[in-house]
């Protein structure tokens, strides 16, 4: 489909988050402008501490930016009634990182799926609320003997599939997956990868993707926006993003990523950068990157970059970019 | 032929649970020489760790979990050691890293002394000198401002540099083997470029070899010289990097190799993966463990274990059926397929 045919679901304007720190105030989220079209999925990437998740975090509204807007279809998420807000915390899901800590231990996993739809009251009788669960565990892969059993007697790719079940029961629009893959074995971040995009494909909902892993990402989004110090530095299409990425940051950032393969190792070039992420508390002027950046002259020094199209669809923050 | 430093046979370990007992390591051998670095790969309870901290005695005979085996170490038989040897041999001969270094660290410390009390536990030396010493180490992995940053506490110092402090702990008393336990699964990966590019600067400037255990293909292609590949308490194969990577025989290192994305190559529309889960160790199954998830498994696989067959190439050697001699010469070589894909 092509991308002017998807309509914006979602719209952030140059959203801020901030936090009061001993010290100062820590800019998590500087200003970040982002669209999520239907049905798309954004991949968010950075290192900790770069503000993705508090983004992810402000998109569901459990954290009130202190400037800009955020929009879901066309409506500020914090000018809601009651009715709309509560209509809000149906359409937008997340999947969390730990699949350990996100199920009640206490709970049986079907009780765990159909919370969401309880507290909706999606569904009239019991029967109904029974099959519900039974169709969301096949949808993710497991089966009807589990919706009896706890959360301690699954591993941690089947809890992960749990918490998608439990994010699709209540047909969401968008879920925010926060670092989804991280705590999994290879062969099982795959098998999660593969489901969420056949999910997708069924049920057409978009996905935020946030995670540090560069190589998965690029497996499941259709744009990757990269993050760096509380506001993105590089936002495009996923192939552009590897095959033809302008922001010194993202350059380095892919090149840190080693390859599975020892020749190509062997004969690679990489930029390794010096030093760590600043401390996004009394952030130092100019642009966030230019300590650690190679290519860094005065003008980086002084003058905040902003983000601009280089190419239709490809947006750079760098003062030299081309 | 270099000379083995480290060399474990058959090693056998088992724990007892309320349910049975999980046979976590079985019959598993690996050697590392001198100045070399091994990869050992696996997944969440392969047994890769168990493997490594029983041959660092610290899993031994007498509480019952080592059922069988030698780790033979400086002439020494350490599953044999009482538990005084082995506290004069770790940290000191044999020294470990940690995948988090925060919960590593003392925070009520500060870091210099802590690298300093690495020191000062094995040898005789004055304050001064272990001081020394300990700067040395410092400027050696590059840690900014190590005389500054010695007084400070593990808060105050980021996770990248908290790394450096407990490798610098490692190697104060130049051990003859490091084991590294997934030393940088917790750090980003700009910082995780900075700590593999020391660590294999490490080896051509200090005499120690390393064991790294780690679950990341593209973190053992960058590092390891030799690889064996664990899965459900067997090594499953064993041969140099190149080897590993390049002409792979076990099915479950090829499901692994096509797991990853790799960053050089074009995405594919489905990403491979490998169904199903490992077996439970408190019942193995009987033939090959990797049998049920494979998709290349015969009659005989779910019946009888393989033992490992060598393969033509330098030390190669696989557990797997499809590598028998037989096999081989009625139906070829298998090798890995490109973008093999399962529905």
């Amino acid at each position: 489909m092509p991308e002017i045919a998807k309509a914006p679901l979602l719209e952030l304007k140059d959203v801020k988050t901030f936090f009061k720190v001993q010290g100062g105030i820590l800019k998590a989220v500087n200003g970040v402008s982002l669209t999520v079209r239907q049905g798309e999925t954004i991949g968010l990437v950075g290192e900790s501490g770069c503000g993705k998740s508090t983004l992810g975090k402000t998109v569901l509204r459990l954290l009130k930016p202190v400037g800009g807007q955020v929009l879901f279809e066309g409506e500020d998420i914090w000018a809601f009634d009651r009715k709309r807000r509560k209509e809000y915390t149906r359409q937008v899901q997340m999947i969390f990182q730990d699949p350990y800590a996100c199920l009640d231990p206490l709970s049986v996993i079907g009780d765990t799926v159909a919370e969401g739809m309880d507290v909706h009251r999606m569904h009239a009788d019991k029967q109904a609320r029974g099959r519900e669960i039974l169709r969301l565990l096949s949808d993710v892969g497991l089966n009807s003997s589990h919706a009896e059993r706890f959360p301690h007697e699954f591993s941690g790719g089947q809890r992960q599939r749990v918490g998608i079940a439990r994010a699709l029961s209540l047909q969401p629009r968008l879920i925010v997956c926060d670092e989804p893959i991280s705590a999994l074995d290879v062969s099982i971040q795959a098998q999660v990868v593969n489901l969420l995009k056949k999910l997708q494909r069924e049920m057409g909902m978009a996905y935020i993707f946030i995670t540090h892993d560069l190589s998965m990402v690029r497996q499941i989004s259709d744009r990757i926006a990269v993050m760096y110090l509380g506001n993105i530095v590089e936002i495009a299409n996923s192939e552009d993003i590897y095959l033809s990425n302008k922001h010194p940051y993202t350059k380095a950032l892919l090149s840190a990523i080693p390859i599975a393969d020892p020749a190509v190792e062997r004969t690679r070039e990489r930029i390794v950068l010096s030093g760590d992420v600043p401390s996004p508390v009394n952030l130092p002027a100019g642009c966030a990157f230019a300590g650690r950046c190679p290519h860094a002259c005065d003008r980086c020094r002084q003058e905040t970059p902003v983000l601009r199209e280089i190419e239709p669809g490809h947006q750079v923050a760098c003062h030299l970019a081309t | 032929m270099s000379e083995k430093i480290l060399d474990v046979k058959n090693l056998v370990v088992t724990f007892d649970m309320y349910q049975g007992s999980v046979q976590a390591v079985r019959d598993v051998s690996f050697y590392v020489n001198k100045k070399e670095t091994i990869g050992i790969v696996g997944e969440s309870g392969c047994g890769k760790s168990v493997s490594v901290k029983t041959a660092m005695g610290l899993n031994s005979k007498s509480n019952g979990s080592v059922k069988g085996g030698q780790v033979l170490f400086e002439g020494k038989d350490i599953l044999q050691l009482s538990e005084k040897e082995i506290r004069e041999i770790l940290g000191n001969r044999m020294s470990m890293i940690f995948q988090d270094p925060f919960t590593f660290l003392n925070p009520t410390m500060p870091v210099g002394r802590q690298i300093t009390e690495a020191y000062l536990r094995h040898h005789k030396a004055s304050r001064r000198e272990a001081r020394e010493k300990a700067l040395n180490i410092l400027k050696l992995i590059s840690l900014p401002n190590p005389e500054e940053n010695m007084k400070r506490y593990p808060h105050q110092l980021s996770g990248g540099m908290r790394q450096r402090i407990m490798i610098a702990m490692a190697l104060i008393c130049d051990p003859a083997v490091l084991f590294a336990d997934e030393p940088t699964t917790a750090l980003d990966v700009t910082i995780q470029a900075q700590i593999i590019d020391l660590m294999n600067d490490l080896k051509a400037k200090t005499d120690t070899s390393i064991v790294l255990i780690t679950h990341d293909m593209g973190v053992v292609a960058k590092m390891a010289d030799r690889i064996y590949v664990m899965y459900a308490g067997k090594i499953v194969e064993h041969g140099d990097a190149d080897t590993i990577f390049h002409k792979p025989r076990h099915p479950y290192t090829w499901g692994l190799l096509n797991s990853v994305p790799r960053l050089d190559e074009r995405t594919k529309e489905e990403l491979h993966s490998i169904p199903g889960v490992p077996p439970d160790l408190i019942a193995p199954p009987k033939g090959c463990p990797f049998a049920a998830r494979c998709d290349r498994a015969m009659n005989i696989c779910s019946r009888r274990m393989p033992e490992a067959f060598d393969l033509p190439e330098n030390e190669h050697y696989a557990a797997c059926w499809l590598c028998h001699p037989e096999y081989i010469r009625k139906h070829g070589e298998q090798l890995r397929g490109e973008g093999e894909k399962h529905a």
